[in-house]
């Protein structure tokens, strides 16, 4: 059943992040305690980022003007997009505005969703996420208002 | 209306200027510098800026970028969410997520007010090129 766009709105925390590869070897590509943050807005923006626990400071406070070893670890680390989003059946689409990694720019990203109580699993098509190939499942929860 | 009330909602940047405490103040960044910010009921925020014309990874992993490729990445583009609250005419941004690790668990603070309907966001004073002053951005509800 699709669902109502209700039923995402509003603000998730990531609990879970596997990938599968073609061989059915599940790995977690973020490690076992990933974080993140997805919101979808109800006036139809939504934002996500995810990011690993305990990424390196920088040596200075610019948050634009780190070196290339210190970018390189936090892009490593973390990653960022916003845009707008709708629902299409039993996905949803993120219409990608913004995004930490240009490539993402420009981009539709579909994730078929799966609402479970106050969890929804947002599994991706086949995509290549720290090294690994495989179709992504990220379990969220919705924070209590 | 109430100030929160009218806070809540996404956000478009349409000018970031820098604003030194003689009075000189100038755009940060070229004209294709966009943003978004949004502010949620649920008590969530979320910041995106960045540059345009940014040049993509010649790799399909986001997380796997050359370190060259990730410098200029960014060095064109910041993110950060997390709670925010308001305290008199301050937006206190709790920070959960960064793209800027320094900035995770820190509180950035912004002053607000609206100038008919665009909000316009101050940050505290702050220290560039041997100059004080601040930044200064405008915002047109998305």
């Amino acid at each position: 059943m699709p669902a109502k766009p209700e039923q995402l709105i509003g603000s998730w925390r990531l609990k879970k992040w596997i990938l599968t590869d073609g061989n059915g070897r599940v790995t977690e590509p973020m490690g076992p305690n990933p974080w993140g943050l997805i919101i979808y807005a109800a006036d139809g923006y939504m934002s996500a980022m995810l990011a690993m626990p305990d990424r390196t400071p920088f040596a200075g406070n610019d948050p634009l003007g780190g070196s290339p070893e210190e970018a390189h670890r936090a892009m490593s680390s973390c990653h960022a997009y916003v845009g707008r989003w709708r629902i299409d059946g039993e996905s949803v689409v993120h219409s990608v505005e913004m995004a930490l990694w240009p490539n993402m720019v420009g981009t539709e990203q579909v994730r078929h969703y799966h609402l479970d109580g106050n969890r929804v699993i947002l599994k991706t098509p086949p995509m290549t996420r720290k090294g690994a190939s495989g179709i992504a499942e990220l379990t969220w929860e919705r924070v209590a208002g | 209306m109430t100030l929160e009330q009218r806070i809540v909602g996404t956000w478009r940047l349409e000018s970031w200027d820098r604003v030194e405490d003689d009075g000189r103040r100038w755009p940060r960044f070229g004209s294709g510098f966009s943003g978004l910010l949004t502010y949620t009921a649920d008590g969530f925020m979320f910041a995106a800026l960045q540059d345009g014309n940014r040049k993509p990874f010649s790799g399909p992993d986001p997380y796997g970028g050359t370190a060259e490729e990730c410098k200029a990445a960014m060095s064109t583009g910041h993110s950060y969410c997390g709670r925010w609250r308001l305290e008199g005419d301050a937006i206190l941004h709790d920070v959960e997520l960064s793209v800027f690790p320094n900035w995770v668990g820190s509180e950035q603070i912004r002053y607000v007010r609206f100038d008919g309907d665009r909000m316009v966001l101050r940050t505290p004073p702050t220290l560039r090129r041997g100059s004080t002053g601040y930044a200064e951005l405008i915002w047109r509800r998305a």
